[in-house]
């Protein structure tokens, strides 16, 4: 279930609303929609797992969080991301992100998506 | 880093592309919409902006550029590139199509006019949101009728502009023909902040492995985390975090 989340990243949502354009054309079926998203979830969680190997630290302060049906939620303001584009890579080439206002996390439960 | 984002959004779209392939030929759906399917994926992924690849990424990406230097130029000569590979694969599916048994050619039949238009409308979808031009040069197609025949182009123009059906219409429109190109540009762009600020700001989407409070200090570790951040796409498979409340 928790891999429905990622349904929420812009390769999720781009592709949702060009499956809503083929059925406003008629030319899907609700259904076969839904098995393309439920295929999406899969091979995005996967490529997630075994192609990126990008490892990140941040720092920011946390205005709100919550904690919800095993879901984090943390609003933060002035977040620095440092990212790494490798996981084994040298510690000299990390790259900075000042992402610009507020910062929305959600993060579900990692054992819960491994159960699946 | 950048390119890196690329390479695992085109495996995702590859892999989804192929995956459901058996699942269209279950249901008796062309495979023209299979393809459709995943140009429209790509063009708004492109056009989302969340990939913009640095410079000496952008040959890695054969579709990207001409579609972004089309959206930063405007200029048709640029859009060229685009619209040729569309043809030929517009053409691919001419070849195929007769192959295919009687039944299917009658549900791709309508879908091939309809194809040939779809990619050239989405190369079209950034255009306007850099300069803001193309859609004053709209206000003002549908402005300029106006005056000669004034009760049927206002439900038209309400229907192209939906900001400007507002209720008090009439004052409204009055006052929007009588400004000058110069202001509606002032309130275009008034509406063009107002969209961008609905955009949900900087997202990361994570699973989270464990999260920990001391006080006011938290602490906690990711995984597989899918991050926009100004815009920009981001992946990670670890991260840990330090908050203060």
């Amino acid at each position: 279930m928790s891999t429905l989340l990622y349904r929420e990243s812009k390769l999720g949502n781009c592709l949702v609303d060009s499956l809503d354009e083929l059925i406003e054309q008629g030319k899907l079926s609700g259904e076969l929609a839904m098995k393309v998203m439920a295929q999406f979830d899969e091979c995005f969680i996967d490529k997630l797992e075994h192609k990126v190997t990008a490892k990140g630290t941040f720092k920011g302060s946390l205005d709100t969080y919550r904690f919800c049906d095993n879901v984090w939620t943390f609003i933060m303001s002035d977040v620095a991301f440092k990212i790494n584009p490798s996981i084994n890579g040298s510690n000299t080439v990390f790259r900075d992100v000042r992402p610009d206002g507020k910062v929305k996390f959600v993060l579900v439960d990692a054992k819960l998506s491994q159960k699946d | 880093m950048q390119q890196d984002v690329t390479a695992v959004y085109r495996s995702v779209i590859d892999n989804v592309i192929t995956k459901v392939k058996p699942e269209f030929v279950q249901e008796g759906v062309d495979e023209a919409v299979l393809d459709e399917l995943r140009v429209l994926w790509e063009q708004k992924l492109l056009a989302s902006g969340a990939l913009d690849p640095p410079p000496q990424a952008a040959q890695d990406l054969r579709y990207a550029r001409p579609i972004d230097q089309g959206s930063y130029t405007g200029s048709t000569a640029t859009g060229q590139p685009v619209g040729t590979e569309s043809r030929k694969r517009t053409r691919d599916y001419d070849e195929q199509v007769p192959s295919l048994s009687q039944p299917q050619t009658v549900t791709s039949a309508p879908a091939q006019p309809q194809f040939a238009q779809a990619p050239v409308q989405h190369y079209r979808v950034p255009q306007p949101q850099p300069p803001g031009q193309p859609a004053l040069q709209l206000l003002q197609q549908h402005l300029q009728p106006q005056q000669p025949q004034p009760a049927p182009p206002s439900s038209q123009a309400g229907t192209r502009i939906p900001q400007q059906d507002g209720p008090g219409d009439d004052a409204d429109e009055e006052q929007a023909a009588a400004k000058t190109p110069a202001q509606e540009l002032g309130n275009l762009s008034d509406l063009e902040s107002d969209s961008d600020e609905e955009q949900p700001a900087n997202t990361v989407l994570a699973q989270f492995e464990k999260v920990q409070r001391t006080k006011n200090r938290w602490k906690c570790n990711l995984i597989h985390g899918v991050m926009n951040l100004n815009g920009r796409d981001y992946l990670f498979n670890k991260a840990n975090g330090e908050m203060q409340f």
